[in-house]
């Protein structure tokens, strides 16, 4: 499990998750931010224009890790995503904490006055 | 009291057919009509479509429905429309149709909507284009809503609701990143509902946002998005006294 305690601002790139090929020699730590940022818009495009459609995650980097979370519709389409974010980020921890969509009809109604 | 049922952002594909089924099936004992505030399907296909008409087909109450952009995503929405039609709900876009409830009527006029933003931080009709449509878009559903939601005040409905997939008001999309508003709903929309005045303004669309709402006129807005009631669908009680809807048009 990713602590993102280690990756000091002069540590550099080349054990995060972008520091694979193309990392700019003393570019700084801002690099490996920067790549998880795109790859991370690159999961979102990848979710959105599959076979899920889905638009409804919130994907975030916190520390060195990448945390999904929202509700899904079934839980294959919760594994579905824990799939294709581990295609999409290799390299780099994913937490996630989604939810399945309650499909049971409601206790009581709102009353507005 | 009206009982009202709504839900959005259903998201039906093939492999979730019958998901809200047994749900649906006990609409009576709960509500009057059941609203769908758009993105029924995934990708707006007609054949996700016919999973949401099978979804809904017979129920003992009317169902009233708009599209929002998923169902636009295939760029069919006629046929979706058609389907949804063929199986006896009703489709609104930039206009109204009112439901007999124990001899009251109830007016529902609805659009998709589109984005823009809100008041003092919204896009503008200058610039390119793109820009340009981008706003005119959002504009002339309004317009149509707004035109939707007079024609049944002048058709004597004592209640009358605004149905969007879009919201109008930023109080729902709490939670949702602030960055993407713009991209959620549009003032333009709140606009329209308190200009010719409402009793409930029912969105979907944003999955992360807040239920409850209100517009500057005083319009109650119910963000319905299914991940944000967490239910097959959420009731609303509105009285019969018509006071909000005739409360419009201060002079």
């Amino acid at each position: 499990m990713a602590t993102g305690h280690d990756d000091t601002p002069m540590n550099g790139p080349a054990d995060g998750p972008g520091g694979g090929p193309g990392g700019r020699p003393g570019s700084g730590a801002a690099r490996p931010v920067a790549h998880t940022e795109y790859r991370i818009a690159h999961l979102e495009e990848r979710l959105a224009r599959g076979d899920l459609a889905e638009l409804g995650m919130r994907i975030e980097a916190r520390g060195d890790a990448v945390h999904i979370t929202g509700t899904a519709s079934t839980a294959a389409d919760r594994e579905a995503i824990l799939r294709i974010a581990a295609l999409e980020l290799p390299g780099v921890s994913v937490r996630a904490d989604i939810a399945l969509a309650d499909v049971t009809a409601p206790d009581r109604p709102e009353e507005l006055s | 009291m009206i009982r009202v049922a709504a839900v959005g952002d259903i998201h039906l594909g093939p492999d979730s057919r019958g998901l809200l089924r047994p749900a649906f099936d006990t609409l009576p004992d709960h509500a009057d009509l059941l609203l769908l505030a758009g993105d029924l399907t995934r990708h707006g296909t007609p054949e996700e479509a016919r999973v949401v008409a099978d979804e809904v087909a017979g129920l003992q109450v009317p169902v009233v429905a708009v599209l929002g952009n998923h169902d636009h995503h295939a760029e069919r929405p006629g046929d979706v429309t058609a389907v949804l039609r063929d199986a006896g709900v009703t489709v609104l876009e930039g206009e109204g149709t009112v439901v007999e409830v124990d001899g009251v009527r109830v007016g529902v006029a609805g659009t998709k909507g589109f984005g823009g933003g809100f008041a003092g931080r919204s896009g503008s009709e200058f610039g390119e284009p793109e820009m340009k449509a981008f706003v005119r878009h959002t504009r002339g559903l309004a317009d149509g809503l707004r035109r939707a939601l007079d024609e049944l005040a002048e058709g004597g409905c004592a209640v009358r609701i605004a149905l969007t997939h879009f919201s109008p008001v930023p109080d729902t999309l709490v939670g949702e990143p602030l960055e993407i508003y713009p991209f959620l709903g549009s003032y333009l929309l709140a606009e329209a509902m308190d200009d010719s005045g409402a009793d409930l303004a029912v969105h979907g669309h944003a999955h992360l946002g807040t239920e409850h709402g209100i517009t500057s006129g005083g319009v109650r807005v119910r963000n319905v998005a299914q991940p944000v009631i967490r239910r097959a669908f959420a009731v609303y009680g509105l009285p019969v006294d018509g006071s909000r809807a005739s409360a419009a048009h201060p002079s």
